[in-house]
């Protein structure tokens, strides 16, 4: 008998210890025969509390509930303008897409290359049924050793994740490969328009420049303008968008870029964003098409943990053997962020437990060879840092040895902006290295996913403990970790950056 | 089947006989948490009445209806603590409190009070579904509508849970 079927036998056999008591449904109705719910004053009067309640804490209905002071506001004025029609404002498109069941989005992005630079034109389409958890993404390249645009798929069908890849070993015969991997249920679906949106609601002082009219539908045009970039490597990038105030619809989006005194470049555009639009039959089957070669079949998919990034790739000193890694990185209520990291020296043993002796929860970071000490939201128009304090760690044997992965807690130093206003965070690390050949500490600024939001306890048991669980032997999750306390810890962080 | 969600606004709309369908699903996980406390089948059977009794008072408050499971049990343990304090207060249990585990329909052995004192102590999402799964002699698929939640879900933290179980047996049994 294996160990999971002898607990499972064990639980059985304690149930079957607590039989079924025949009276007490009978006795409970009776008790509550002489006094129906509806009769107690008191019950109806912290029913009518709850309703309220309920309403406001539910995470949708908050968004509803910041709908109706919108739509309030917006009626007071449109009163005022003898008008009845409802005005939707670009906070509701996201959120109107957010819920939506289903999306369709199409667009195309340019690719320069050559000298004088010639443009190529690469169109994208993705559907989701957010429902129950499938896409597809339908995108395109430049070909590998030419200029032609060479076409991919992406599909997820709730299951499984079916990539189209492509490499070239010798000659000029490029290879078409499949590679299936699990859905990682701690995911959640990367809708990339979204992340663009999220991007121009944190831009100060858009404003509308014009109106147009798409497919009858009449459209306010939405501009606005951001520097993007480190050091001295920064373009201005200016975002539009066209937005219907009948029906909330984005009819059209538009990213443009320029390098100092050039002209604007248009670099993308999403042409068509509908949502909940019917799905075509039969788009998310993960069946492999003909020709190609199948790299990692289905039935030997797992969910993927990613391969470490190295850092030096990303700088000029060609130094390989640091690398680090940040996911998953969650989103709490009270706007703190909590992020998986961990960090190798291949010159180093790979035993890391020394690193994380004598650590305090609430303390110092475990000093590894790649600290990821703060994140930054980005765009970061407000200046916020997060600061990282030690939570917890775990440990896993995997296929390349055993790896340690530090779980921190990251404080804002002021208030940082709102979720839907944050494109991704950025990691600034420092090198705790000590090598002749070292290169000086620095701080490097590079994107990592974006976080999954923990809004209430169910969320964190969810995704934390269940993130937590896939990194660790045994699943298991350190004991002192906890929704509340973690609250709490963050609240009194908090106050003493504050101090 | 319906989901705990729908049966709480049911019940909440006057539909009493949802009620019925909630206590049956949850009286046994129920009399597990009250003879954690009590160690005593008729004191728990006693504490599980007046638990679901207070539910029902109680229900127009549950802020999450899909989180009833979890509330009752948090209410059956109250009553339970409550109970065993009012017990300890008569000189005549003071002697006994809490000591044995009386179990005359089916004795619980050392070892099932061992498993019942961990199951008890698991994160509250495993927790409610190992109730449900076992207890309340549901199918995962059933437990996934009940909840609310994915099968994949449930199943992922019903495997959770045994993992959880067979350390921490393994550590209080070694």
């Amino acid at each position: 008998m294996t160990a999971e079927e002898e607990i499972n036998k064990r639980l059985e056999e304690l149930a079957k210890a607590i039989p079924p008591d025949e009276t007490l449904v009978k006795n409970v109705m009776s008790s509550i025969a002489a006094k129906p719910i509806g009769e107690s004053g008191r019950i109806s009067k912290s029913k009518n509390k709850l309703i309220i309640r309920r309403f406001i804490m539910n995470r949708f209905t908050q968004f509803a509930a910041a709908a109706v002071v919108i739509l309030i506001a917006v009626f007071g004025l449109t009163f005022l303008n003898k008008s009845s029609a409802p005005v939707y404002g670009m906070t509701d498109a996201l959120e109107f897409i957010s819920q939506a069941k289903t999306l369709h989005i199409q667009g195309w992005r340019v690719e320069r290359y050559g000298t004088p630079p010639k443009e190529l034109k690469l169109p994208f389409e993705y559907w989701y049924d957010l429902e129950n958890g499938q896409y597809r993404s339908n995108y395109s390249n430049m070909s590998l050793g030419s200029n032609e645009i060479d076409h991919s798929s992406r599909i997820c069908d709730g299951q499984y994740i079916m990539s189209e890849g492509r490499y070239k070993p010798t000659g000029d015969r490029v290879h078409k490969t499949i590679n299936f991997e699990k859905v990682d249920p701690a995911k959640r679906i990367n809708i990339k328009w979204l992340e663009w949106y999220r991007k121009l609601l944190q831009i100060e002082g858009f404003h509308k420049i014009g109106q147009d009219v798409i497919g009858g539908e009449s459209f306010d045009i939405w501009e606005g303008e951001y520097d993007s970039g480190v050091g001295d490597n920064i373009d201005r990038v200016r975002l539009q968008t066209w937005l219907s105030p009948a029906t909330a619809q984005v009819g059209r989006s538009k990213t443009w870029r320029k390098k100092d005194n050039e002209d604007w470049v248009q670099v993308s555009e999403y042409t068509t964003i509908e949502r909940n639009v019917p799905l075509p039959e039969g788009i998310f089957k993960t069946d492999p098409p003909a020709g190609y070669e199948i790299k990692t079949a289905k039935e030997d998919a797992t969910v993927p943990i990613k391969q470490e990034r190295d850092i030096y790739e990303h700088t000029q000193f060609g130094y390989a053997p640091l690398s680090y890694w940040v996911e998953p990185v969650f989103h709490l209520k009270d706007g703190s962020l909590l992020a998986c990291w961990q960090s190798v020296d291949a010159k180093e043993s790979r035993d890391q437990s020394g690193y994380f002796q004598g650590l305090r929860v609430g303390g110092d970071l475990p000093k590894l060879p790649t600290e990821i000490y703060a994140l930054s939201p980005e765009p970061n128009i407000r200046g916020v840092q997060f600061t990282g304090y030690h939570l917890a760690f775990t440990q896993k044997e995997t296929e390349k040895g055993k790896r340690w992965y530090e779980w921190s807690l990251y404080i804002p130093d002021k208030e940082p902006p709102p979720v839907n206003a944050v494109l991704d965070y950025r990691i600034h690390y420092k090198l705790n290295v000590n090598r002749t050949e070292d290169i000086e500490n620095s701080v490097k600024q590079i994107a990592i996913p974006d976080p999954q939001e923990i809004r209430i306890e169910e969320d964190f048991t969810t995704f934390v403990f269940g993130a937590m669980a896939e990194r660790s032997d045994g699943g298991l999750i350190p004991e002192h970790v906890n929704y509340e306390d973690i609250l709490r810890l963050a609240k009194r962080l908090r106050k003493s950056l504050a101090q | 089947m319906q989901t705990d969600a729908e049966l709480v606004n049911a019940v909440l709309n006057g539909e009493k006989q949802a009620f019925v369908v909630l206590v049956k699903r949850y009286e046994r996980p129920v009399r597990a948490v009250a003879m954690d406390v009590l160690g005593d089948y008729h004191s728990a059977a006693d504490v599980s009445q007046e638990a679901f009794v207070k539910a029902y008072y109680q229900m127009a408050g549950l802020r999450k209806p899909e989180a009833f499971g979890l509330w009752l049990m948090k209410i059956t343990r109250r009553c339970a603590l409550d109970s065993a304090r009012r017990k300890a207060k008569e000189p005549r249990l003071e002697i006994k409190a809490a000591a044995v585990i009386e179990n005359p329909d089916g004795q619980l052995d050392e070892d099932k009070q061992r498993l019942l004192a961990v199951v008890i102590k698991l994160p509250k999402v495993e927790k409610q579904v190992v109730m449900l799964r076992y207890f309340g002699d549901n199918s995962v698929k059933d437990v996934a509508k009940i909840v609310g939640r994915s099968v994949g879900t449930v199943t992922k933290q019903l495997s959770r849970a045994h993992k959880r179980l067979r350390k921490i047996l393994s550590e209080t049994e070694a």
